[in-house]
């Protein structure tokens, strides 16, 4: 089924498995994986992607720092990012939003709450859903 | 002056008198510290035992949690293996094709029979297909039913990464009380051994994580989210508006 390319950002293997594989379920079929933030950059530059689900305790390059990076490059700027991780307290979605990404949801998330982040954030954005 | 002398002398006489009286009154006090110090130094000995036995056990239970992390990833990725093994098996049977050239040779088939004879296989068929039509709802209800049941058994399995950053955080608590106890033993004892620097850095527990990582109360950590996303962007829509 057609719809965006997903790049999902995550350290943990059985965590980026996981959200393929729900995304998979929802009929989202492009997607592709990066461990840290550096790497999701490189496979920005190299491959593109139409959105971003990213973790945000990350070696090397946090999720926020690479959320910093992708609203400060052009042709990423307006990319949907949906943070997805276990900080669950005010100051730190606080955190996410000042740097500008679209949803948060946190870790343990069920493929239905994952549903309706990724729908909201494609209601408001050009992209269309699967 | 000799008599001014004999003042000084005897003024002398009685501070010396003095002093002595006071250093008597002090030997017992004295006794005491003494006998304090020689009582506390075989204690302070199995303080420095006691400090490095418990110190020389950290590192082995740091290795056991990177254990228990990598037998929990191993567990991980073979139940995740079987989940997907199961969802693309049921992926192929929802999109096997119907074999349509079959159902339009039976059709032929009876459309060829005489008239008279047509009619109970024409019926006959037509249940049957109806009880397929049936069976394949059956199967198409299970199969969706067990479809989401893998995905249940999915989204559990991220059990795995919030127990790996909690056990970080362990580790990274008992390396801490290590430092201590090192910094304890350069003050008890000057020939302290050093201590390798890496006894705590182990691949499964390297890892950045949340201190606060945990696996409950999902529902109420959400709502939390949300109530910020959600007034974040409502006050963006305002400054747009």
């Amino acid at each position: 089924m057609a719809g965006p390319k997903f790049l999902v950002v995550d350290d943990s293997l059985t965590m980026r498995r996981i959200v393929i594989n729900t995304l998979k379920t929802l009929g989202y079929e492009t997607v592709v994986e990066a461990g840290d933030g550096k790497d999701a950059m490189a496979k920005l530059l190299s491959e593109g992607a139409d959105f971003l689900i990213t973790d945000w305790n990350m070696p090397e390059m946090s999720g926020l720092d690479l959320t910093k990076w992708v609203r400060s490059t052009e042709q990423f700027v307006n990319m949907p990012i949906l943070m997805v991780t276990t900080r669950g307290n005010k100051d730190d979605v606080i955190e996410a939003m000042k740097v500008r990404v679209n949803n948060y949801i946190v870790k343990p998330f069920t493929a239905q709450g994952l549903k309706e982040k990724i729908d909201q954030i494609l209601k408001t954005s050009d992209i269309k859903s699967a | 002056m000799k008599a001014e002398e004999d003042a000084t002398i005897l003024g002398k006489v009685n501070d010396l008198s003095g002093y002595l009286e006071s250093s008597r009154k002090s030997i017992p006090f004295m006794e005491d510290i003494l006998a304090f110090v020689r009582d506390m130094v075989p204690v302070v000995e199995e303080l420095k035992k006691s400090i490095a036995l418990s110190s020389d056990k950290l590192p082995t239970a740091s290795k056991q949690l990177d254990k228990v992390t990598s037998a929990t990833e191993m567990a991980s990725t073979e139940i995740l293996n079987i989940v997907e093994g199961i969802l693309a098996r049921i992926d192929a049977m929802q999109t096997s094709p119907v074999e349509e050239s079959l159902l339009r040779e039976i059709d032929r088939c009876i459309a060829a029979v005489p008239a008279q004879e047509r009619a109970p296989l024409a019926h006959a068929w037509n249940a049957f297909q109806e009880f397929v039509a049936e069976r394949n709802t059956e199967c198409t209800q299970g199969l969706t039913t067990i479809q989401d049941d893998c995905t249940s058994i999915m989204i559990a399995l991220q059990v795995q990464d919030i127990t790996a950053q909690q056990i970080a955080a362990v580790n990274r608590l008992m390396a801490s009380v290590d430092e201590g106890f090192t910094r304890l033993m350069k003050h008890l004892a000057d020939d302290a051994e050093a201590r390798e620097g890496d006894r705590f850095k182990h691949r499964n527990l390297d890892i950045v994580f949340d201190p606060n990582a945990e696996y409950g109360d999902r529902e109420a950590r959400q709502h939390v989210a949300d109530a910020v996303v959600e007034q974040t962007q409502e006050q963006q829509a305002k400054r747009k508006g």
